[in-house]
């Protein structure tokens, strides 16, 4: 029961770390939740001071401890949330107010209670069990394995903040587990009655609705009279959530000359931000007629795919204002219902009102081709579906990432909208751009993206340290290899003052297209932009005269500025939109030129240099020669010039290490001298501080690995963790049974990770392009079956030198415990970090050097 | 006797001594914000170059530390924006002076602003210009706006609440209009109540951060000019170009 006690405290450990950062990604930003969480965790390391420090107490009263410990950690999983909510914490005024300083401490404080607790009770079985470390460690990784999948499969059915309360009921089962265990009956019973009882009435406590940030576009939408939400859907990949209300009127990406009416719109937000329309439609003659028509007509036309992992994933639920039901799966049954546009002689009917459509900065790639074959990632609302039949485009794939978007357009606002994913002509695929794109052999006439989410977030830079497969070297020139003999790319994104963007996406296609061997780059590729966007055109043949008098046409009729195109005069940039300074047209003049451009990615303020897989932060603009002037105007100036999500990781890194240092490293050295304690030298500490370091980094760099294999981060996380965690776990458990004895076989494991690393550093790539054939069920099993080897042999250094140390008493433990805990926390923090620095490639040999350390400190002799 | 007296007087005495010592508070407490203003206008402001006369006579005038919340007095004049709830902010100092010069306002302007929020840039704009329509789109902050600015006499500024995407037709055109509310797109409406000549100001970027201001104005032909200004000191682009 001790065993199950210790399975059910891990699971709801782990679930809770994945719900903390989901709930606090939606409440705030994902930056946010990443900084909190990686330093809440800090409370696993500390939990080893406290059992040091009471090593004594500790070992006389471990029942009571990890009865008392399992009990406060249920309570503070759901109490740690609802008492953050009530903070008057402003994450995003932190720079200019010193109390928020103190209120972001009690929010660490807060959330790193649960961790604690848990680490306390799993530490204290560490001691409870000294023969069995390696069966304590590896049920504690099964357990977190199992509950990282549970709550990522929790997510599908239920929204974030109710599975904390499952968490939390999961985490009783570990409580009454225990209480099993009590030798006194009458406690046993009690114990497993009054429990239960008062957990329930604690989760009465925890607050109903999730706060979301006032500063996020769901809080405005929502403060605007008569806005209000119709309608809810939860999966892990976001939260979705439509609003309908007559002040909605987003409108991106359009020329100051159009001077009509939108028309209406509601709008749907994925984690409470970066809104996005769905276009209404409107009920005139035309429209009635399309209707009419569409009813002959559509019959199977439309053909939905769903290759993706959600296809066989369990149904999301689906909030409906007060109803709640289950939604169905996209099925091609929905290609017979009737289809929201209209469709004459097998082409679809637009109606008038969104002729604002063409008024649009991306509506550019419709002027330079004709009744293209398009291809559009992340349609989002439908906006660019519909403008792609707007211009009479022969067909349209559109590829959306998350299913709940599709089924929020097209089944949950089927009154309201023109049901776009279901326009004839039309086929939907769910799956993340990349993967689809590798796997496809298939060309296309323009192939469009738009990365306008929020633009509050995306000028302060939160993105800056999320992972862009999207917008890297290899990612062009796969996309450039998938264009038709005379195809199309367009990108667009918001336009940032200093420029950095429209800039990097110039260096990325540049550097692409030369890696593909292109002659003239240059001839390749042209920007222009409006007052707030700039947008990118990759050409897969040279520009002709007749498009760059298209391009200058449709610029001049919308007030458009041409940025570049091969030709371009000074006198032609810079006319309606004026910038101080023809910053676009310089920079591709410069970077156009080898001999001047690495010149120009040295003295530039920005990180415009492009993105790769290795390296794959596009938003990433910070470079370390602004530091300087950014401290310097600290508070005053600085904020938008700087990827706001790299200062957080930076900020995240730093706080990391000094408040670990100062609350665990620090007490753990001076306890050392004071207590005299000859038998825990430097070896000791080295060895487990080691491992948890590398361990993290090892595991992070997989993590950014898989991610283009199996398509999505979230399925890497889930995948990769939890095949870590179980597979350590088997390695933990075997560990003694398979290091016996013979010194060579005590070395192994570090000997296997070592090489199996570094084989995976240089190979994984080439192997994914390998099997980019594979369906993603073959996918995720090919990713277990790679990660198996690596994580069962990393399961093993922890319990081996667990082993050695336990026998020494509870502060040898705690010890190892807080050091291991603390450098794992800084190796997870650090991953990113480094990986933006020097690649992912480098991390990972950073992690085998690690165990190679490791190895080393093993193989000494650890008494003095 | 006298006891009794000193008695009877005890209670009107101390009323006395304590409305003195309230007045001199009050009075130092205005004099200190007084001189924060100053300084706001000399470092923030002039230091940045903003050097009409006109806005720098109206930041002067206008106590900032009446339009933020309480718990953010002390903050009033110092060089950021602050929150004033519901997801908004009043401005930094230098970004209402810098708005309010590129508007080039005349002392007979009709001036629409699209955002009231705490009707502090209202008040500015009404030190300079006759008169000063403002529309805001949230409740709560616009009744807080409209009685704040009546209570500081502030009677050039007419507070509408409504949907100031439509601006206020009946009082249009407008020689100059402000946009501080969000927007993804610059509202048809506003351009067609902006008089020929007309400037509209508009700052970009989030709630806590202004990157630039859009400065548009409308030509004779009824065609739009548009500027970006950096309102910041940044580093300029350094290269081997022309």
């Amino acid at each position: 029961m001790s065993f199950l006690a210790i399975f059910f405290t891990s699971f709801s450990l782990l679930s809770y770390e994945i719900l903390l950062m989901r709930l606090l990604s939606i409440q705030e930003w994902s930056h946010y939740a990443y900084m909190v969480v990686s330093l809440a965790m800090l409370g696993v390391g500390f939990s080893g001071i406290i059992i040091f420090l009471f090593s004594e107490f500790f070992k006389n009263h471990r029942e009571t401890i990890i009865f008392i410990s399992l009990l406060l950690f249920t309570f503070s999983i759901s109490l740690s949330f609802s008492l953050n909510a009530k903070l008057p914490l402003n994450s995003l005024y932190i720079v200019w107010d010193p109390h928020q300083f103190i209120y972001l401490a009690c929010s660490y404080f807060l959330y790193a209670v649960p961790f604690f607790f848990a680490s306390i009770v799993i530490a204290t079985f560490f001691s409870k069990f000294p023969k069995r470390t390696g069966w304590v460690y590896g049920v504690n990784l099964f357990g977190s394995g199992a509950g990282v999948v549970g709550a990522i499969g929790g997510m599908y059915l239920l929204a974030p903040e109710d599975y904390l309360t499952v968490t939390a009921i999961i985490s009783t089962g570990a409580i009454i587990c225990f209480a099993f265990t009590f030798r006194d009956r009458g406690k046993k019973i009690i114990s497993s009655v009054m429990v239960p009882t008062l957990v329930f009435f604690i989760l009465q406590l925890r607050s109903p609705t999730l706060p979301i940030s006032e500063y996020k576009a769901l809080s405005y939408l929502l403060r605007l009279p008569g806005n209000k939400i119709i309608g809810k859907l939860s999966s892990p990949l976001g939260v979705i959530h439509i609003i309908e209300g007559k002040t909605i009127r987003l409108a991106t990406a359009l020329s100051m000359n159009f001077t009509g009416q939108l028309p209406p719109q509601k709008a749907i937000t994925v984690d409470g931000d970066s809104p996005v329309p769905v276009l209404g439609f409107p009920k005139d003659s035309i429209a009635i007629e399309a209707l009419e028509s569409t009813e002959k007509l559509n019959s199977g036309e439309l053909k939905v795919e769903s290759r993706g992992p959600e296809s066989t994933a369990p149904l999301s639920t689906v909030f409906h204002g007060a109803e709640s039901r289950q939604k169905r799966p996209l099925s091609p049954d929905r290609g017979r219902e009737r289809c929201g546009v209209g469709v004459k002689s097998g082409r679809c009917i637009i109606p008038s009102e969104w002729n604002y459509l063409d008024q649009k900065i991306y509506a550019v790639g419709y002027h330079l081709l004709k009744n293209p074959k398009v291809l559009i990632i992340g349609p989002g609302g439908g906006e660019e579906i519909l403008l792609a039949h707007y211009h009479g485009c022969s067909s349209v794939t559109a590829l959306e990432m998350n299913p709940d978007m599709v089924y929020a357009v097209d089944t949950l606002l089927k009154d309201f909208s023109s049901r776009p994913y279901s326009m004839p002509g039309t086929r939907v695929i769910i799956r993340e751009a990349r993967g689809y794109l590798e796997q496809t052999d298939e060309t296309f006439d323009l192939i469009q993206f738009n990365l306008l989410g929020s633009f509050i977030s995306s000028a302060s830079g939160v993105y800056a340290q999320n992972e862009d497969y999207l917008n890297t070297i290899e990612s062009y020139e796969l996309l450039y290899r998938r264009l038709s003999t005379s195809g199309i790319i367009t990108i667009t994104r918001w336009m940032k003052t200093p420029a950095r963007d429209g800039i990097k996406l110039m260096t990325t296609a540049y550097y692409a297209l030369k890696k593909l061997g292109v002659s003239s780059p240059g001839k390749h590729i042209s920007l222009i932009r409006n007052w707030d966007t700039v947008t990118l055109l990759i050409k897969r043949s040279p520009f002709t005269e007749e498009d760059i008098k298209i391009l200058k046409d449709f610029c001049q009729s919308r007030n458009f500025d041409l940025c570049y195109f091969d030709g371009i005069k000074i006198n032609e940039v810079n006319r309606f939109n004026v910038l101080p300074e023809p910053i676009y047209y310089k920079a591709a003049s410069v970077l156009l030129n080898p001999q001047i451009s690495k010149h120009f990615f040295e003295t530039y303020p920005f990180n415009v240099e492009p993105a790769t897989d290795d390296k794959p932060y596009f938003s990433n603009f910070f470079r370390w020669r602004a530091f300087p002037y950014l401290v310097k105007t600290y508070g005053k100036e600085w904020l938008p010039f700087v990827g706001y999500g790299y200062l957080v990781l930076l900020a995240t890194f730093t706080q990391a290490i000094l408040i670990g240092g100062l609350f665990i490293l620090f007490p753990t050295i001076v306890l050392l001298r004071v207590s005299r304690r000859r038998n825990f030298n430097s070896s000791v500490w080295c060895y487990f501080m080691t491992l948890g370091f590398s361990f993290m980094i090892l595991e992070m760099a997989l993590i950014q690995k898989f991610i283009l294999f199996l398509s999505h981060p979230v399925y890497s996380v889930v995948v990769v963790i939890s095949s870590f965690l179980l597979f350590s776990g088997c390695g933990s458990l075997l560990s003694k049974r398979l290091t016996q004895h013979n010194k060579l076989k005590r070395v192994a494991p570090f000997v296997v990770v070592i090489l199996l690393g570094v084989f995976y550093t240089f190979t994984l790539n080439i192997l994914f392009s390998y099997l980019a054939w594979m369906g993603t069920a073959m996918r995720v099993i090919t990713s277990f079956l790679l990660i198996a080897p690596l994580s069962f042999f990393m399961g093993m250094p922890f319990p081996l030198g667990m082993g050695r140390i336990v026998t020494r008493g509870e502060k040898s433990v705690g010890i190892a415990w807080g050091f291991n805990g603390y450098t794992s926390v800084i190796g997870a923090v650090s991953a990113p970090l480094l990986g933006s620095i020097i690649g992912f490639k480098m991390v990972g040999l950073l992690g085998c050097g690690g165990y190679l350390f490791a190895m080393w400190i093993w193989s000494q002799k650890w008494e003095t | 006797m006298f006891n009794s007296t000193i008695e009877r007087a005890k209670y009107p005495i101390l009323i006395f001594v304590l409305i003195l010592t309230s007045y001199q508070a009050f009075s130092a407490e205005e004099s200190n914000f007084e001189k924060a203003r100053r300084f706001m206008v000399t470092s923030q402001i002039e230091g940045r170059r903003i050097n009409d006369e006109a806005t720098l006579e109206a930041m002067l005038s206008v106590p900032r530390h009446k339009f933020v919340p309480p718990e953010y007095i002390r903050a009033a004049y110092g060089d950021h924006p602050l929150p004033i709830g519901e997801g908004q902010t009043i401005s930094q100092p230098y970004i209402v002076a810098l708005m309010t010069e590129k508007l080039k306002l005349n002392p007979s302007d009709k001036v629409l602003e699209i955002g009231t929020g705490s009707g502090y840039q209202a008040a500015v704009l009404s030190k300079i210009c006759e008169e000063v329509y403002t529309v805001e789109i949230i409740p709560s902050l616009g009744e807080k706006a409209k009685k704040r600015l009546q209570n500081l006499g502030y009677d050039n500024v007419t507070v509408k609440i409504g949907d100031g995407y439509y601006g206020w037709e009946e009082h249009s055109p407008f020689d100059a209009i402000i946009v501080t509310a969000a927007a993804t797109h610059i509202p048809p409406p506003l351009i067609e109540q902006l008089k020929v000549g007309g400037r509209m100001v508009i700052p970009i970027g989030g709630v806590f951060q202004i990157q630039r201001l859009m400065f548009i104005e409308k030509k004779a032909d009824g065609k739009l000019e548009s500027k970006n200004l950096i309102p910041v000191r940044f580093v300029p682009l350094r290269g081997g170009h022309d």
